[in-house]
């Protein structure tokens, strides 16, 4: 039962919200009210108390139609915990550009895909921090990327710069940092994205840094210039991709192609192809057209991998060699892992180094690991 | 900003771009704001520009014909390509599947009055669809639907001034001592920028002047008081297309109406979709999405952008040759400048008795048989307007030909009276054309464009290089260079009297060659003069 001022707005604008609601049937034949009406009930009381919500309220309406005719409410359960969760906490916010701000958070809760949920939370956190409805959208981003959409890693490097520092600390989800530490966390990232922020920055440096903010330029310029730790310090810092059975996308376990870069990978599935943005927070592949890169494969292979590495014998030029054993050649170091042994492809990553198994459908990276400040 | 909306709701506005452009999409990357692009709306990021106005103006298109009124009439056809095309048997009707966008004349013709803020008129039986279509426009323009309805001017016989325009206050009537004493309630309608008047062949003769005033002149006036009304779009409706109804309308109000829209019937396959409509209540013109809603500082740009869009010299020349065959009678005067159909009508005589004479050409092929009349000024400079529009709608550089083609029907529908009696008409095939106004002038104009290429006059314009010296301006053009203008001209005319009969084309030619000769013969003189 709807009471207050949800109540009196749907009573005034009955016949208009009824004719909407005809209008989205039309085209959604299955659209019944009872999917309808709960949701209504849920999300519409919290925002219209306060009065003055009347187009927060008609841009939620639209949204409810919209999203229960196309019967997205089971599968992105994301956007009941937007309406329901979210929506009241950033209501001062959505008030202030809600036919913008009201469509846009729930498109990116779909885009987030699985995390969908996680990401209408952590906006409400982080819009407790904001004023501004454009700093949410942009905080939106940094924490989207966080989230695992490495396709926005430099556009959320660069929103960040724009955030108030507890709400870009909430976005990279470091609520317990110290403002002060905020530059700390982009610096880390800007660093090496292949890294988290909360691996390169100790619970003592955040306690000093509580007690002396002032020392945090001096800090993140140490965390943007850290060296290049020995290889044999480097670690397997991410597992990318998995079996579309699992919900990824290789229907076969992949191949590394010549072409890939530090946060871009290229690999190929049989015939399909795929680019994939990656990260410490996450990857995206998405499908792109076949090219005439190769596959590079390591030293000491048998059979058709022998004739892979054959055809891709010529030299990179990278200082970058990986032995079937799991022995790793970069730049004149050597240093043997086991994570990577029986590779049946890998990859130089610019300071990092992908590896696939012909038993598996992740591709295995290896980057340097730095110890925390 | 668009917002959120089901994606086949009414309310929703197509997505942008509405002209794709191929390999457009592809090249970029990834980006913040497709994070919040989605379903639910695409709203622009920070810094994100507003989408352009041509772009707007189709979203505005498509939410119509998608939407918001049952027109499945693609009659303004454009091709990329040579279209399929399908012959029936019967009277022999040729159904052709166009190769580039192509859009209903319904729909489009009033938008882009709307757009350019000229006077359209919606012709066509009852229940049409007429009323509700400029009503659409009345919304598009940010007004409220109750105030586009309350400022419909519903034609009637007893529909005086005071109703149109407004009533001098009572009490002023009995105090003032002059006619500047008595102040004027004016009707609200007078300063909105979208006009309607509905059934406006039913307005009573007296009525329909003090209308044509504010139509063609921008201002009402009762009482020797006025008042100015904004630039606005005008949309008059009439259930008539030959302007009948309870009054004649008088041929002024008819001349200034700028382009003719005619309401085309249901097509019977579509009865599903009214049917929802019935049960349901849907009122589109009641929801329409604000993202689709012009301010009048729009309305302005969208103007300025219009006039900006070129015509170049072969479409203009090409319109210049189709505008000169009507007019031009041989038979009508004996001077070259009244061998006009002007002329005959002065006369009281028509084009039709007169036509009949010998002039010594082919009657059927002579386009200038076709009419009683010309083309007025005011016609060509609204095709020129529209023609802009239309080009500039379709996201074009500049006008082409095609654009003429889709047009001068509806412009030129209510401004050439065609003579019936030519032989044209005669032919077994063109005997049609006395009923399909539209296809006649389209077909006049395939014709004079067919004419037009066989004199391939776009690689063999002797008076192009005329045009271009005297648009150079003649200050400082010496005595021989003049001289040898003037030969130049002498000759040209003198081969033109040996080669051909003074056809409409020809004749235009002369009348200019003429008009070069007197301003270079002055110039001369003055030169002369001035030692």
């Amino acid at each position: 039962m709807v009471t207050g001022e949800a109540a009196r707005w749907l009573e005034d604008r009955r016949e208009e919200l009824n004719q909407r609601f005809l209008l989205a049937r039309r085209r959604f034949p299955a659209l019944t009210p009872e999917e309808v009406l709960p949701v209504l009930a849920t999300a519409l009381p919290p925002l219209a108390e306060g009065g003055g919500a009347g187009e927060l309220l008609d841009a939620v309406y639209d949204l409810v139609l919209l999203h229960a005719g196309r019967d997205r409410f089971a599968t992105h359960p994301g956007l009941k915990t937007l309406l329901e969760e979210a929506f009241p906490r950033l209501r001062k916010l959505l008030l202030r550009e809600p036919r913008s701000l009201v469509p846009a958070l729930s498109n990116a809760v779909e885009n987030v895909g699985a995390r969908g949920a996680e990401y209408a939370r952590a906006i409400a956190i982080v819009g407790a921090e904001l004023d501004d409805p454009a700093l949410l959208l942009r905080a939106g981003a940094v924490l989207a990327w966080r989230l695992g959409e490495a396709r926005l890693r430099e556009s959320a490097l660069g929103e960040a710069e724009a955030l108030p520092a507890r709400a870009l600390l909430a976005a990279l989800a470091l609520e317990g940092w110290p403002a002060s530490a905020a530059p700390l966390a982009l610096a880390a990232l800007r660093n090496d994205a292949w890294q988290p922020p909360h691996e390169r920055v100790s619970e003592r440096a955040l306690e000093a840094l509580a007690r002396s903010p002032e020392a945090a330029p001096q800090l993140a310029e140490r965390l943007r210039k850290a060296p290049v730790p020995p290889l044999a310090e480097w670690r397997l810092v991410a597992r990318v991709g998995d079996f579309s059975g699992f919900g990824g996308a290789f229907d076969v376990p992949p191949l590394l192609l010549e072409g890939s870069e530090r946060h871009r990978l290229r690999v190929r599935c049989g015939d399909v192809w795929f680019a994939i943005d990656a990260d410490a927070f996450g990857a995206v592949a998405v499908r792109e057209p076949p090219g005439d890169a190769q596959v590079r494969v390591p030293e000491g292979g048998k059979g058709i991998l022998r004739k892979l590495r054959a055809q891709a014998r010529a030299s990179r030029g990278d200082g970058c060699k990986l032995g079937q054993d799991g022995e790793l050649t970069v730049c004149a170091e050597t240093s043997r892992f086991d994570a990577i042994a029986g590779g049946s492809s890998f990859a130089a990553l610019d300071g990092a180094v992908a590896v696939t198994h012909p038993d598996s459908h992740r591709i295995r990276v290896l980057a340097p690991w730095r110890r925390p400040l | 900003m668009p917002s959120s909306r089901p994606p086949h709701d009414p309310r929703q506005v197509s997505a942008s771009p509405t002209l794709p452009k191929q390999g457009a999409a592809r090249s970029r990357a990834f980006d913040v704001r497709d994070l919040y692009r989605g379903p639910a709306g695409a709203p622009a990021t920070d810094g994100e520009a507003t989408p352009a106005l041509a772009e707007k103006l189709r979203q505005a298109y498509f939410w119509i014909v998608n939407h918001a009124i049952i027109t499945p009439y693609y009659d303004l056809e454009f091709n990329e390509a040579s279209p399929p095309s399908f012959r029936f048997g019967g009277a022999g009707t040729d159904v052709r599947l166009p190769t580039a966008p192509s859009y209903s004349s319904f729909a489009l013709l009033p938008l882009l009055n709307f757009a350019i803020r000229k006077r359209c008129l919606f012709i066509g039986g009852p229940g049409r669809g007429k009323t509700a279509s400029a009503i659409l426009m009345g919304v598009l323009a940010g007004y409220s639907l109750r105030e586009v309805r309350r400022g419909i001017q519903h034609g009637q016989p007893q529909m005086t001034i005071a109703d149109l325009l407004g009533n001098p206050l009572p009490k002023d009537l009995l105090n003032a001592s002059s006619t500047e004493d008595i102040k004027i309630t004016w009707r609200k309608w007078i300063s909105m920028r979208v006009k309607i008047v509905d059934e406006y062949n039913r307005i009573p003769t007296r009525t329909q002047s003090a209308l044509l005033t504010l139509l063609a002149d921008g201002y009402a006036e009762v009482l020797d008081q006025t008042l100015e009304s904004p630039e606005s779009a005008w949309f008059l409706t009439a259930n008539d297309d030959m302007g009948g109804g309870t009054y004649q309308v008088i041929e002024a109000l008819k001349d200034r109406i700028d382009i003719v829209v005619k309401a085309l019937n249901f097509n019977p396959r579509f009865l599903g979709d009214l049917l929802t409509r019935v049960e349901e209540g849907v009122r589109p013109e009641a929801i329409l999405p604000r993202e689709i809603v012009f301010s009048e500082r729009e309305l302005d740009a969208i103007y300025r952008e219009v006039l900006a869009v070129p015509i170049p010299r072969p479409v203009r020349r090409r319109i210049e040759f189709f505008a000169s065959q009507f007019d031009f009678c041989d038979l009508a005067a004996q001077d070259v400048e009244y061998k006009s159909k002007d002329t005959i009508r002065l006369a009281g005589k028509t084009v039709s008795a007169v036509c009949s004479g010998d002039c010594g050409r082919d009657k059927v092929k002579a386009l200038c048989s076709q009419t009683e009349n010309g083309l007025s000024v005011r016609s060509l400079m609204t095709l020129l307007g529209f023609v802009k529009a239309l080009a500039w709608f379709r996201g074009t550089a500049e006008a082409s030909i095609a654009d003429v083609r889709a047009l001068a029907p509806w412009i030129l529908h209510e401004k050439l009276a065609l003579n019936a009696t030519a032989p044209f008409f005669d032919q077994a095939q063109n005997g049609i054309y006395r009923i399909d106004r539209v296809a006649w002038i389209r077909r006049v104009f395939d014709l004079a464009c067919e004419e037009y290429a066989r004199l391939d006059l776009d690689r063999d314009d002797a008076i192009q290089a005329m045009d271009e010296a005297f648009d150079r301006g003649l200050d400082g053009v010496p005595e021989p260079e003049v001289r040898r203008r003037l030969d130049a001209i002498e000759s040209h005319l003198a081969s033109l009297a040996k080669a051909t009969k003074l056809y409409a084309h020809v004749h235009a030619d002369v009348l200019k060659l003429k008009y070069y000769h007197q301003r270079y013969s002055n110039y001369l003189r003055w030169l002369v003069a001035a030692g």
